[in-house]
């Protein structure tokens, strides 16, 4: 599976109201691409903090927050998962889309191309956390957690990158917050 | 003992001012100030692994629609500046951060220092308004901040000096 893929799969599994937020670049513009919706928080800086908005957002608001993170992202703010253990309420789900390397900036590989399992690791936090292989397996997964909470971090195993690159978010930050604060009224 | 310290100030105008989030990496001169939050059932006190986690969250309670402060060091103020910089700047979110003022005049460790001689530089930086407070005198400043951070919707930062917190 792809990360286009799995981005399309979160895009039709979650409920029309829930929250997402995706990592910086290519997630950020896949799923602006795939479903723009005012609730898509697209987080175009500050790497590795898409959980974290995510946290602050389920512990304010009652709908689901889907984290849309990346491996090399996850790994750059790892103390999130001890924080997601300690904090996270059952409306939270994060996703990390493991491929392995630093898309962005070139694909250079990340600590989980040398075997690092970030799965074990979220598992060793205390999280209830699933790896998952196929995109089958991750539709259940995701369905999993919308019935009964659990998992609440998917690590989703990918092809190092999509066929065809999205194009960049065409909205500036400011409208993208406006937007997304608006469809929540806050 | 004062039957309201400044403690109980400070979160009372915490609570009027729509904070209840609490977000802290601690710091030994408001550890009283952190137990008085977790106690508080008006607030909900977190503890971050690092500030700019605890930035991030922040920023996803702002666009909830939820006040929060970070309560944290100016050590921590170094740690968040590029988080700062391309998310609550860019995307226009304000922040509140009470920040106990390490390697000032009063430090007692060294290492503090070289971070607390540029704390106030960097502060002005970041575009970032900033209200010292040194004593209790001082409370009816931290209001008015509270009051125009709520007003004009952009960041403060109240840096507190050991003496504001009775610390010796
Ligand atoms: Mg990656």
């Amino acid at each position: 599976m792809n990360r286009q893929e799995i981005i399309q799969a979160i895009a039709d599994l979650a409920p029309n109201d829930a929250l997402i937020v995706s990592n910086i670049a290519d997630a950020s513009f896949e799923l602006c691409m795939l479903k723009d919706r005012p609730r898509n928080f697209y987080m175009l800086g500050s790497f590795g903090l898409a959980p974290s908005i995510g946290l602050g957002l389920a512990l304010s608001r009652p709908e689901k927050v889907i984290v849309i993170n990346g491996d090399g992202a996850l790994l750059y703010n790892f103390g999130c998962l001890p924080t997601e253990h300690r904090y996270a309420p059952d409306n939270f789900l994060h996703v990390v889309v493991d491929n392995g390397a630093h898309g962005a900036t070139g694909y250079q590989p990340t600590a989980t191309s040398a075997g690092v399992d970030l799965a074990a690791a979220a598992a060793g936090c205390g999280l209830r956390a699933k790896i998952v292989q196929s995109l089958h397996e991750f539709k259940k997964a995701v369905l999993g957690w919308l019935a009964d909470s659990s998992p609440t971090l998917i690590v989703a195993k990918a092809e190092e990158k999509p066929p065809q690159a999205a194009p960049l978010v065409p909205f500036s930050g400011p409208q993208i917050a406006a937007r997304f604060k608006q469809a929540l009224g806050s | 003992m004062s039957s309201f310290s400044t403690e109980d100030a400070v979160r009372e105008a915490l609570h009027e001012h729509g904070i209840g989030l609490c977000i802290s990496v601690p710091c030994k001169y408001i550890a009283r100030l952190i137990s008085g939050v977790g106690e508080d059932p008006r607030f909900k006190l977190i503890f971050p692994s690092r500030e700019e986690e605890g930035l991030g969250i922040a920023a996803g309670a702002h666009l909830a629609g939820r006040g929060s402060v970070m309560l944290i060091q100016n050590s921590g103020l170094g740690n968040m500046v590029n988080a700062y910089c391309s998310l609550n700047l860019y995307y226009e979110i304000p922040l509140c951060l009470i920040i106990t003022y390490r390697g000032d005049e009063l430090e007692k460790i060294p290492a503090q220092v070289p971070m607390g001689n540029r704390t106030e530089k960097l502060l002005d930086l970041l575009g970032i308004q900033t209200v010292t407070l040194r004593a209790a005198k001082d409370l009816p400043r931290l209001r008015q901040g509270l009051e125009w951070y709520g007003n004009e919707k952009k960041s403060v930062a109240f840096l507190t000096k050991k003496t504001f917190w009775n610390i010796s």
